[in-house]
C-alpha cells in the first residue's frame, strides 16, 4: 500500500511541553467536571480531616499521660502531620482544573493531574462495562463518579469523578452502547 | 471415545478424599508443628500428644470427605455444571464456548493411585473456574472430548496421554545444565532470609538449646573480633552473606529441577503445547491466537551468559496452575537464538532483527545520572565520617569520590540509556528497557487495550512524556516508553490505540517522522492477530 492510498491524517499544531494542555483535538477543549465537586472534594477532605484530628488530639492525651517527656516531641510532630493535611484540604481547587473529559470519534480521552500529568484513552471498543456511582454528598450536590473498566490488566479502568448527574447517566449509557457497537471491529 | 449416558451427575474418583487430605494437611503442617511442639513442652506424654494429633488429622480428613460427598459434575447441553459446598451450596454452570484453557497435572501421589486432576479456565478471574480434584482417566477423557465437540478450535488440544507419540514440533527443551543454570542465577535469597526469621521467631528456645555449641563457638569468634576493626566485621558480614546465598542458591536449584524438569515447548496446529514438572507433571497448551503480549527479562546476573526467560500474557489467568500472575513461562531459560525461535513462531511477523529502534530523548541518560550520582555520593560521603578524617583529608577524600563516582555513574546512564529504546515494526510495538537487567516487550498493536501518558514535574520542564501501554490479562510489569517527546508521545498514543483507524491525530509531526510511517503498516489488520481481547 502507498503513502497515498492513506486518509488524510489529522495534524495538531503544539509547541508548549506540558502533557495536560493538548487538547483532545484540533479547535475542541476538554469537557471540563462540575464545579460543585471542588465543595464536594474540600468537604469531604474537611470530614477525614476532623477524624485526624481527634484521633491525633486523643494519641496526645495519651502520650502525655503516660509519658510526660515526649510531650513536645508529641506535640509539634502533630502538628507537622497536619499542617499538610490542612493545606491539602484545599488542593482541590487546584487540581479541579485540571481534570478533563473529550469523547472522540472512537475513543473517550481522560486527563487529569497537577504536578503528575495523565492523559489515559480508552477506545470503545474495548469497553467491557460502565459504572456511575453517587455517594450521599455527591447526590446533595446532582453530581456523579463514573468508572470504565477494559479487560487491561494494569490501566483495566479508569474513573472521572464529579459529573453533573444527567451527563453521567448519559455518558454511561452511551458508552455502553458504543461499547457494543463496536465491540468486534 | 468413553461415552456414559449423557447429563447424568457424577462424582469424582475416590482418590479424592487422600489428595485432599494431603493438601489439606500441607497447609496446616505448621500449626502443627507448633502443637506438637507446645504438648511437649508443657509436658504432655506420648499418648497425649497422639491423641491431640488424631483430633487434628480428624477435621480435614472430615473436610476432605464431606467435599468429595457433596462435588457432583455433568456434562449437559454445551455446559459444566457443578454443584459442590458442605455449608454453602454452590451450583456453577459453565458454557463450553467461553472456556479459554484446560490444564491437566499429576501430582506424584495421583499418579501413584493412577488418577488425574483437571483445571477448566475461563476468562477473568483470578483462579481456575472448575478444578477437578481427582478424576480417572476415563473421566478425564470424557471431559475433555465433550470440550472439543462443543469448541472446534480446542479440538485436538487435550494434552497428550502417555504412551502416545509426540507428532509435534519441538521448539525448545530444556536439558539439565539449562535447568540447573535457570535454578543458579535465580536467587531465592529473600525466601530464605523470611524462612529464617519465621523460624527464629518461633523455635527460638529451641535452636538455642539444640545449637548451644555451635552459636557458643560464632558467638566467642565475633567478640574476640576486635570492635573497631572494619576488616573483621567485614570479614564476618561477607562469610555471614556468602553462606546464605550458598543455601538460597542451592534451594534454587532445586525448584527449578522440581518444576522444569523435562521443560518441552511444542506446537501443533496453532498451539503451544508446555510439558514440565519432576513429581508433578503439568501439562497446558496455549492457543497462538489468544497470546497478548510477550515479555522477555534477564537479570543483572543472567546477562553475562546470554541467558533471557520469556513469558506470553494471555487474558485468562495463567495456564501454568503454578504461576500466579497470568503469564505463562513460555522458556524459562534461553539463549537469544532460542528465544527468537520462539517469538518467530508466535508471531512470523514480529521480526526482532528487522526493527528500527528509536532512542529516547537524552534527558534520560542525564536524569539516570543524577539519581545515581546523588544516592551514590551521599552514601559514600557520609561514610567519611566513620573514617575519623580531619577537614582537610575528608575535603579531598569528597572530591576524589566525587570524581569516581560520577564517572561511573555516567557510564552506567550511558549503558542503561542505551538499551531504552522503542520501535513499530509490521503492527507491533516493540520496547526495550531496564536498568541493570533487560525486559523486552513485544506487543500487537491489535490487542492495546488502552493507553496512558504520564508526565512528571521533571518531564514537564524537559517536554518530555511517557507512553504506557496495556494488553489484557495480568502481567507483572506494565509496557512503558519512557522519556519521549511530549508531542511525539501524543501521536504514537493516537495511533496505537487506534490500529484500523486511518485519520490519526499527530502533533506537530510530518507523517513518517519518528517511526510513524512502520505505525502506518497497522492500518491493515496485522497478520496472525485479532482484534478482540479474548
Amino acid at each position: 500500500m502507498t503513502r497515498e492510498t492513506f486518509p488524510q491524517i489529522r495534524r495538531l499544531e503544539y509547541e508548549g511541553k506540558s502533557l495536560g494542555e493538548i487538547p483532545p483535538e484540533p479547535n475542541r477543549a476538554y469537557y471540563e467536571l462540575d464545579p460543585n465537586v471542588r465543595l464536594i472534594w474540600v468537604l469531604g477532605r474537611l470530614f477525614s480531616l476532623v477524624w485526624t484530628f481527634f484521633g491525633l488530639v486523643v494519641l496526645y492525651m495519651v502520650i502525655r499521660m503516660s509519658a510526660p517527656d515526649w510531650e513536645p516531641v508529641a506535640f509539634y510532630g502533630g502538628w507537622a502531620l497536619l499542617t499538610p493535611s490542612f493545606v491539602s484540604v484545599f488542593w482541590p481547587l487546584i487540581s479541579y482544573r485540571y481534570w478533563g473529559v473529550a469523547i472522540r470519534a472512537s475513543d473517550l480521552v481522560v486527563r487529569w493531574g497537577v504536578l503528575w500529568k495523565r492523559v489515559m484513552c480508552i477506545p470503545f471498543a474495548r469497553i467491557q462495562h460502565v459504572d456511575t456511582q453517587a455517594g450521599p454528598l455527591e447526590r446533595a450536590f446532582g453530581v456523579a463518579n463514573l468508572a470504565v473498566f477494559t479487560a487491561g490488566s494494569r490501566l483495566g479502568v479508569v474513573s472521572i469523578p464529579g459529573l453533573p448527574d444527567d451527563l453521567a447517566v448519559q455518558l454511561r449509557d452511551f458508552l455502553s452502547q458504543v461499547g457494543q457497537k463496536h465491540a468486534n471491529l | 471415545m468413553p461415552t456414559s449416558e449423557a447429563g447424568s451427575w457424577h462424582m469424582l474418583h475416590p482418590a479424592m478424599i487422600v489428595l485432599g487430605l494431603m493438601r489439606e494437611l500441607g497447609r496446616l503442617v505448621f500449626v502443627l508443628i507448633l502443637g506438637t511442639f507446645y504438648s511437649t513442652n508443657r509436658g504432655a506424654g506420648f499418648a497425649q500428644t497422639l491423641t491431640l494429633l488424631f483430633f487434628f488429622l480428624m477435621v480435614p480428613f472430615t473436610f476432605a470427605m464431606l467435599r468429595y460427598l457433596s462435588y457432583r459434575y455433568r456434562l449437559i447441553e454445551g455446559q459444566i455444571e457443578i454443584k459442590e459446598g458442605i455449608l454453602v451450596r454452590r451450583s456453577r454452570q459453565i458454557p463450553v464456548s467461553k472456556i479459554q484453557n484446560m490444564n491437566q497435572s499429576q501430582s506424584l501421589l495421583a499418579r501413584m493411585m493412577g488418577v488425574v486432576q483437571l483445571e477448566v479456565e475461563t476468562a477473568g478471574g483470578m483462579e481456575a473456574e472448575a478444578r477437578f480434584g481427582a478424576l480417572s482417566r476415563l473421566r478425564a477423557a470424557e471431559i475433555r472430548s465433550f470440550v472439543q465437540d462443543h469448541k472446534p478450535e480446542m479440538q485436538d488440544s487435550s494434552p497428550q496421554t502417555e504412551g502416545e507419540s509426540l507428532s509435534e514440533q519441538i521448539l525448545f527443551k530444556m536439558t539439565w545444565l539449562d535447568i540447573v543454570l535457570a535454578g543458579a542465577t535465580t536467587s531465592q535469597m529473600g525466601l530464605i532470609m523470611a524462612f529464617l526469621y519465621v523460624l527464629y521467631q518461633n523455635f527460638e528456645p529451641q535452636i538455642l538449646s539444640v545449637l548451644p555449641q555451635t552459636l557458643n563457638r560464632i558467638f566467642i569468634y565475633v567478640q574476640e573480633l576486635d570492635a573497631h576493626s572494619l576488616w573483621g566485621a567485614l570479614t564476618v558480614l561477607v562469610l555471614g552473606f556468602a553462606s546464605l546465598f550458598l543455601i538460597s542458591w542451592l534451594i534454587s536449584i532445586f525448584t527449578a529441577v522440581l518444576r522444569y524438569f523435562g521443560f518441552t515447548l511444542m506446537e501443533k496446529a496453532g498451539q503451544l503445547r508446555i510439558r514440565s514438572g519432576l513429581f508433578t507433571v503439568i501439562e497446558f497448551h496455549v492457543l497462538r491466537s489468544k497470546i497478548q503480549a510477550l515479555e522477555g527479562h534477564t537479570t543483572f546476573f543472567r546477562r553475562f551468559f546470554g541467558f533471557y526467560e520469556i513469558r506470553t500474557q494471555t487474558a485468562a489467568t495463567s495456564a501454568d496452575a503454578r504461576q500466579q500472575t497470568g503469564q505463562t513461562v513460555l522458556a524459562p531459560l534461553g539463549r537469544k537464538d532460542h528465544i527468537e525461535s520462539v517469538l518467530r513462531y508466535v508471531w512470523p511477523h514480529a521480526d526482532w532483527s528487522a526493527v528500527a529502534w528509536s532512542a529516547v530523548h537524552p534527558w534520560a541518560r542525564g536524569r539516570q545520572f543524577r539519581i545515581l550520582f546523588w544516592i551514590g555520593f551521599s552514601v559514600l560521603g557520609l561514610s567519611s565520617f566513620w573514617f575519623g578524617f580531619s577537614v582537610g583529608q575528608r575535603l579531598l577524600y569528597w572530591a576524589l569520590l566525587g570524581l569516581l563516582w560520577a564517572g561511573l555513574s555516567y557510564l552506567i546512564a550511558s549503558l542503561t540509556y542505551r538499551q531504552i529504546a522503542y520501535g513499530i515494526h509490521e503492527g507491533f510495538v516493540f520496547i526495550r528497557n531496564g536498568f541493570l537487567s533487560l525486559h523486552f516487550f513485544v506487543i500487537p498493536i491489535a490487542k492495546i487495550q488502552t493507553a496512558e501518558l504520564r508526565q512528571t514535574f521533571f518531564q514537564r520542564r524537559k517536554g518530555v512524556a511517557s507512553l504506557a501501554i496495556d494488553v489484557a490479562g495480568s502481567g507483572r510489569h506494565l509496557a512503558e516508553i519512557p522519556h519521549i517527546p511530549v508531542a511525539h508521545a501524543f501521536s504514537l498514543f493516537n495511533r496505537v490505540v487506534h490500529p484500523y483507524r486511518t485519520d490519526v491525530l499527530v502533533v506537530n509531526e510530518a507523517v513518517g517522522a519518528n517511526g510513524l510511517d512502520q505505525a502506518e503498516q497497522c492500518t491493515g489488520r496485522p497478520h496472525g492477530t485479532t482484534a478482540r481481547a479474548d
